[in-house]
């Protein structure tokens, strides 16, 4: 495995999309290889603070209410 | 009093009540996806109404068994491309590729300090209203699969399924888009002062690599 292809590994290995093979030959790069297993620890912690603050917007209230009054089965409930 | 023309059957009625129970539970999820898609709330808005009607109406239509929130994102996604995508304004531009290396960068900062590493640092540092630009910056297609993957957990192959496309570009398409989000958000934090300037012209610009379709 070399350098320029490591992050894209490491990326499918924390998305768990690696099969045991290929974590074995990343970890066995990363062993051997401080700078690419710098990019790794980095990687990680950036992906968890994102993952940690990207913000979650919440649907309005009001917003699920119209959702709901404007499905057929509950306009049925009303207009009956 | 109203005509219901759409009544059919108690087990109809039914089945719509459980739709009901069944999609509800996801209106944040897919606001969240819809107001980042969207950029702004009006289109979101209408964006979740059109999908929930779409997604009621073609519910018959979903096999029990496969995964209902995959499917329902499958129907915002598309509702997305077809009504709200070309009447949006244009995207704010975001080129970063002179940045990049952006943690290259960084690691050429560390031989000038001592104390806490500049990758540290930033990630300290970063401001939550950086960390949405950067994710408002980026091209439609790269942000929602940074969407799909980091805010909703899909897997790649439920991600390949909801945008229609393969594995591996799903896998270049997070690759680039993730990089690009730490580009983006080094950028600003240079820019607003909380991490020192390493001298971007220090940084290498790797050449131009063709684009992940």
């Amino acid at each position: 495995m070399d350098c320029d292809q490591i992050l894209q590994t490491i990326y499918l290995s924390f998305d768990g999309e690696m099969d045991g093979n290929g974590l074995d030959s990343l970890e066995a790069h990363l062993a051997t290889c401080s700078p690419c297993a710098r990019r790794r620890q980095f990687a990680g912690r950036f992906l968890l603070m994102f993952r940690k603050r990207a913000a979650r917007m919440e649907a309005p209230p009001e917003l699920r209410r119209r959702i709901l009054q404007a499905l057929p089965h509950r306009q049925q409930v009303h207009g009956a | 009093m109203n005509v219901v023309e759409t009544y059919k059957s108690p087990g109809n009625q039914l089945r719509s009540w459980d739709f009901e129970s069944a999609a509800m539970p996801f209106v944040n999820s897919l606001y969240n996806t819809a107001y980042r898609m969207a950029r702004n709330s009006e289109d979101a808005e209408d964006l979740l109404q059109e999908t929930y009607l779409k997604a009621y109406k073609y519910y018959d239509k979903f096999q029990e068994g496969t995964n209902f929130k995959a499917w329902l994102f499958k129907i915002l996604k598309n509702t997305f491309i077809n009504s709200y995508r070309k009447r949006q304004q244009a995207p704010p531009e975001s080129d970063f590729s002179e940045i990049e290396d952006s943690f290259e960068s960084l690691l050429s900062e560390e031989v000038t300090r001592k104390s806490r590493s500049p990758e540290e640092e930033f990630l300290a540092n970063v401001l939550d209203e950086d960390i949405q630009l950067a994710l408002q910056a980026l091209s439609d297609d790269f942000r929602m699969v940074v969407l799909l993957a980091d805010l909703e957990g899909f897997s790649y192959k439920e991600i390949a399924e909801i945008l229609g496309v393969p594995v591996g570009t799903v896998m270049s398409r997070l690759y680039r888009g993730r990089r690009l989000l730490e580009s983006a958000m080094l950028k600003y934090a240079r820019d607003h002062g909380y991490l020192r300037d390493g001298s971007p012209s220090k940084m290498r610009s790797r050449q131009s690599e063709p684009l992940p379709s």
